[in-house]
């Protein structure tokens, strides 16, 4: 691989052991992936900062690095902590494992970071503009900021976004570059009338689709009303990047490399074409729900974490009901929304509700099937996808306004 | 017993030697979700291998599928002692290789990994012992064979 001078020094140790060490596996893993050379990037979001996932190994890594003296270079975010890092103990979180989240977060603390502890960066800042070249970890996030904002990452995974962080670099090649994120797979939507602009449910189960049949192909999809919005573009993302590994797509007239067919598919032919109808989603959506009767007792929404104006919609589809006795429901959303939605009284009016808002976390990490519950209703197709193997719950999915009646009513029809 | 002794060119993921049983599979193996660190057993009930003990055994298995949390179950392994004594893919698995990288630098232990041809991925089978050398990009396959 090509150094600059700069890079050179870096690797030797001359500018200290941890931007060493964090060179050292960059240029290892760019070699792997076939890079010539490393790139600057601007902006990092770390995942692996949750110690549920990491496990002891990842704590080991960050906790070696912050004894070397890592500092961030870059503007840095961080994705879900294993708790809500300010009332842990109010959801029932064990002291020890909240003893080695506490760990974990002091760790990137001492890097620098900036404690977002969100899965869900792009709805809060920093936001990288068009075409900037940046490292993102977490796949819905790196699906969403690549397709929807136009930023260009890879599809990185733990540690080496850390890596990229303490170095400004990243290896030159896959999504950072141009050719490669050309659509390859036209997805004509064919058979929709109106649904497609009042349902917000189908948006998940088109990511689930997409995922599934595309695995890490770019699809280019025609046919989504131009009105849709950015909370549908996040469910699109989570779930294909759950189903599946998408890492990009393009949406005609809607994000910001594909104003027409012929340019998002950079001019080529695609190499396949496929119609998706209302009965493919059905058919998804009969997967994904895995409950026999209508009846829930636990209802999640925020996966990705929740964005102000689907609180919004929560709270306008509770009408001023309250959640039933016996069910639980639980929102997930980031800082800077919970201070949005405290600011303009969002916040009371949900509390007021009965629901319960965590943030800093995310549900799939909640011993759910040990507190009881059997049924969890959501919006999410990540939630559920993962819901049955990671949390033993059945799953019914719906809309925020289903997923509200759901939790005034426990039923989900 | 004889024993018939074949050398193979392997390609160098992650460095190291390492020596074992050889457990062999056609299909993609899921780590995150997939295996449980504590034990080194396969734990996806989707896999043939599924109850199967990895630890000590040369992997071989044509490349890693599921999420990127994969390299930490591996560092993890690496950090209990379950991991197995190297692996040997078909395709080139950056995401996993990071896993026996950092764990090398963390814990000082080594998990060689090396890519084959499909040809030489295809030779393998159960019951050979497989020495992987990834520093000088060869793999020393020893087979039962009958007396002649």
């Amino acid at each position: 691989m090509k150094l600059t001078l700069e890079e050179k020094a870096m690797l030797s140790g001359r500018k200290g052991e941890a931007i060493a060490f964090g060179m050292k596996i960059i240029t290892q893993l760019g070699e792997l992936y076939g890079a010539e050379e490393l790139i600057p990037i601007s902006q990092v979001h770390v995942d692996g900062c949750c110690y549920q996932t990491a496990g002891d190994a990842g704590l080991d890594f960050a906790e070696k690095l912050a004894r070397m003296g890592a500092k961030v270079v870059v503007p840095t975010t961080t994705n879900v902590s294993g708790r809500d890092i300010q009332r842990w103990r109010r959801f029932r979180i064990p002291e020890s494992l909240s003893e080695k989240s506490r760990r974990m977060e002091k760790a990137y603390l001492s890097m620098g970071v900036i404690p977002t502890w969100t899965c869900a960066p792009y709805l809060s800042g920093p936001l990288p503009r068009f075409g900037e070249q940046i490292v993102w970890a977490e796949s819905n996030a790196i699906a969403y900021i690549n397709s929807v904002v136009g930023a260009r990452t890879h599809r990185y995974g733990d540690y080496i976004d850390v890596c990229a962080a303490i170095t400004g670099r990243a290896p030159r090649f896959g999504l950072h570059l141009s050719e490669n994120r050309r659509g390859e797979v036209l997805v004509t939507l064919a058979g929709f009338g109106r649904e497609l602009s009042t349902d917000t449910s189908l948006y998940g189960l088109l990511g689930y689709l997409l995922g599934r049949l595309l695995g890490n192909r770019i699809p280019v999809v025609e046919g989504v009303p131009l009105n849709v919005t950015a909370d549908c573009l996040k469910a699109l993302s989570a779930a294909g990047a759950a189903s599946g590994s998408l890492a990009m797509f393009h949406v005609v007239g809607v994000t910001p490399e594909a104003p027409t067919v012929k340019q998002a598919l950079g001019g080529r032919k695609p190499k396949e074409r496929i119609r998706v109808t209302p009965r493919q989603l059905k058919e998804i959506k009969a997967e994904l729900h895995t409950a026999r009767g209508d009846r829930v007792d636990v209802i999640a929404l925020g996966c990705p974490h929740f964005s102000y104006s689907e609180a919004w919609g929560f709270l306008q589809a509770m009408a001023g009901r309250r959640v039933k006795k016996g069910v639980e429901c639980f929102i997930y959303t980031n800082r800077a929304i919970w201070g949005d939605l405290v600011a303009t009284g969002l916040a009371r009016g949900l509390e007021r509700t009965g629901v319960r808002v965590a943030t800093d976390t995310c549900i799939l990490h909640w011993p759910l099937a040990r507190w009881g519950f059997k049924t969890l209703a959501t919006n999410s197709g990540k939630y559920a996808k993962y819901a049955p193997s990671l949390l033993g719950l059945d799953v019914a999915y719906g809309d925020i306004a289903k997923c509200a009646e759901a939790a005034v009513t426990g039923r989900m029809t | 017993m004889n024993k018939k002794k074949s050398v193979f060119p392997a390609r160098k993921l992650t460095a190291g030697v390492g020596e074992g049983e050889a457990l062999v599979t056609e299909n993609p193996l899921t780590f995150w979700g997939g295996m449980d660190p504590a034990t080194g057993t396969i734990i996806d009930a989707q896999h043939e291998l599924c109850g199967k003990k990895v630890s000590g055994k040369v992997l071989v298995f044509p490349y890693g599928a599921g999420s990127s949390s994969g390299c930490g179950v591996i560092m993890e392994m690496v950090r209990l002692g379950t991991h197995p004594a190297a692996m040997v893919n078909v395709e080139k698995d950056p995401v996993l290789a990071l896993g026996p990288m950092l764990a090398q630098e963390l814990y000082g232990r080594s998990l060689p990994m090396v890519t084959v041809s499909k040809t030489v991925f295809n030779y393998f089978k159960k019951g050979d012992t497989l020495r992987v050398d990834a520093n000088k990009g060869k793999i020393v396959c020893f087979r039962k064979g009958l007396d002649k």
